[in-house]
């Protein structure tokens, strides 16, 4: 804690000569109203527009070799050649060491030590089974993880008769970064790099590949119920979720991924075929492979990328006196002016905290759609507000003045955007 | 001084060049601007978070800081230090925030912007923070003049000299209200 007199020296200017003491409200005012940092990832967003209006206006450019010329030019080509052999090494060298940093070792938290939900992340419930939107291609892992370049997890030997087939999802996170999500769940992300499905009639393994950001491998994980110790000598966690067809569940860690076993077959029986998982690396060398030690970022340096464009319309809002319900009837639209390569988004629409927390079904809103290139893709929806124990003069507010919510896009490169929009009767708003 | 933007870090020191010389480098070489962001970002970052609430400080402190880069060829050193002219345009980015806000059913950011962000800015505890949390109850009920005034001296670490140029009126005067301000949270803040 800063002292009086150091308090009394940075607030001079407002401080000498009162006869008052006013250190104590200004050292709380110092509290109230902090000098923050941003986080680093603003400045690497800053850095990337910098390096684009650099390129753009090629003075950045012509400088540096300007410079390195002029460095190198009493040298002769040869000299020349070779210092710049060695920048471009030196540069290799910097990528290398960050893609380095970016890994995350995971840590595990026992089951059975005390206390353990105080000191842990549990994720096995929050992350898995995997969400209702996978899409299962019918091709062999190998040739799944050689197109895709993605890290991917499958049985060296599955049980016979067991038809293959596997999902790669292309937006990787599971939870679009809001800027502000709920206590406790602040940079709490999960990537799923791929799902491999088996199945024999009514009998499904899904063998899962996830890979935890390192803010939520900062803590250690909380696998499953149970330790086990499979028969090729690894440690497993076990857990049992009741109502779920896969129920049975067998996670291991495989350097900087979970690989995590689900099935309705007995437990006994998944425990085993844990034993024969086996992990193929990421094969593409594109950073977005990897979760950045900054995952997930404030914003992205330039969205919608080049070509795409989001529009949400808000085409009505009304209350229902009969039921107590108010609506807000959303258009949402999406497209790949051709300019883009294809990709997947993911869209969040979520009410102001005040209305949100009467919101009938939990918000937020999310939408998931595949852009091609020269595509368009279009949602509607309908947020409903239970507005029966809120005052009538905020609902008539909301009415006559509208309603402000937020719509979070994120795409498949991890970047996203957050707008707020507002939702007014029968007024149509765009945004890019 | 042209650091390179590969230097550049969210946590970096501020350089000593002269500052004038900074702008000229800028104004030559955007990629020199680094230098400039980084020297001012934590303050248009910290100005904004209580303005607009975190969830859009990091977005318009993005917009303040691409606005300056735009604008910086035009940039004249009239007596206006780069301070008072990058809170110039992020006081216009904040109005256009609530302009565009007016009448709507918010987010409400404002006071929970006034939170420190973490415990470890309380040193002292649990005392602490309901001394904080009374006062910031008060500064919501100051006028937005006032809350402006504390915000540039305090989350914008400026000093009266600089706030006063920001505004446009004199050194007296924004240290007169500056200090009536204090003054009146002193008193209501004893009240309570």
């Amino acid at each position: 804690m800063r002292t009086d007199e150091d308090l009394r020296r940075t607030y001079a200017d407002l401080l000498d000569g009162d006869t008052v003491d006013l250190v104590p409200i200004v050292r709380d005012l110092e509290a109230a109203l902090p000098l923050r940092q941003p986080a680093d990832s603003l400045t690497t967003a800053f850095n990337r527009t910098l390096a684009e209006r650099a390129a753009r206006g090629s003075t950045a450019r012509r400088s540096f070799l300007h410079h390195f010329h002029a460095r190198t030019a009493g040298l002769g080509w040869p000299m020349q050649g070779m210092s710049l052999a060695v920048l471009i090494l030196l540069l290799a060298a910097l990528v290398g060491s960050v893609a380095y940093a970016a890994s995350t070792f995971i840590r595990v938290a026992p089951p059975e030590q005390p206390n353990v939900l105080a000191t842990s992340s549990p994720v096995i419930g929050m992350f898995f089974p995997p969400p209702w939107y996978a899409q299962y291609r019918p091709i062999g892992p190998r040739r799944a993880a050689r197109e895709s370049g993605s890290a991917l997890a499958y049985l060296r030997q599955p049980p016979a008769g067991f038809s293959t087939s596997v999902w790669i999802p292309v937006a990787q996170p599971l939870k679009v970064p809001t800027p502000r999500p709920a206590p406790g769940l602040q940079g709490i992300s999960m990537a799923i790099r791929s799902v491999v499905q088996y199945r024999q009639g009514s009998h499904a393994i899904l063998v899962a590949l996830d890979q935890p950001s390192q803010r939520l491998a900062a803590k250690p994980l909380l696998l499953g119920e149970h330790t086990v110790h499979l028969a090729n000598g690894h440690s497993a966690w076990t857990t049992v979720i009741a109502g779920s067809e896969e129920s049975n569940m067998v996670a291991t860690v495989n350097g900087n991924y979970l690989v995590v076993l689900a099935s309705d077959l007995p437990m006994p029986a998944v425990e085993r075929l844990a034993t024969e998982a086996v992990v193929v690396p990421a094969s593409g060398s594109l950073p977005v492979r990897h979760i950045p030690a900054d995952w997930p970022p404030p914003l992205p340096p330039r969205s919608p990328p080049a070509g795409i464009w989001i529009r949400v319309v808000p085409s009505d809002l009304h209350a229902s006196e009969a039921h107590g319900r108010l609506h807000l009837t959303f258009m949402f639209s999406i497209g790949n002016a051709g300019a883009a390569p294809a990709r997947d988004i993911q869209t969040a629409i979520e009410l102001p905290p005040v209305l949100a927390r009467h919101a009938v079904d939990a918000p937020p809103h999310w939408h998931f759609s595949k852009l091609t290139t020269g595509g368009e893709a279009g949602f509607g929806g309908d947020m409903t507000v239970d507005v029966s124990k809120m005052s009538r003069a905020t609902v008539q507010g909301a009415l006559t003045r509208g309603i402000e919510v937020r719509v979070a896009w994120i795409d498949d490169a991890g970047n996203y955007r957050v707008r707020f929009i507002t939702f007014r009767v029968r007024e149509l708003r765009h945004f890019r | 001084m042209n650091s390179g933007m590969a230097l550049l870090s969210g946590t970096g020191e501020a350089p000593g060049d002269d500052e004038g010389a900074l702008i000229a480098a800028a104004q030559r070489d955007p990629a020199a601007f680094g230098d400039i962001y980084q020297r001012h970002v934590a303050q248009i970052y910290s100005y904004l978070r209580v303005r607009v609430g975190e969830d859009e400080a990091a977005d318009l402190t993005h917009q303040v800081f691409v606005r300056a880069l735009d604008a910086l060829p035009r940039y004249r050193d009239r007596g206006v230090p780069i301070t008072a002219w990058l809170f110039r345009i992020a006081r216009n980015a904040v109005m256009d925030t609530h302009r565009r806000r007016k009448g709507t059913i918010t987010w409400d950011r404002l006071p929970e912007a006034m939170q420190p962000a973490t415990g470890d800015d309380l040193a002292d505890g649990m005392i602490q923070r309901e001394r904080v949390e009374r006062l910031r109850q008060l500064l919501t009920d100051l006028t937005p003049e006032k809350q402006e005034l504390l915000t540039l001296r305090f989350a914008g670490g400026l000093t009266v000299r600089e706030i006063a140029g920001i505004l446009g009126r004199s050194e007296g005067a924004v240290k007169m209200e500056l200090r009536r301000t204090l003054h009146a949270l002193k008193e209501r803040y004893d009240a309570d």
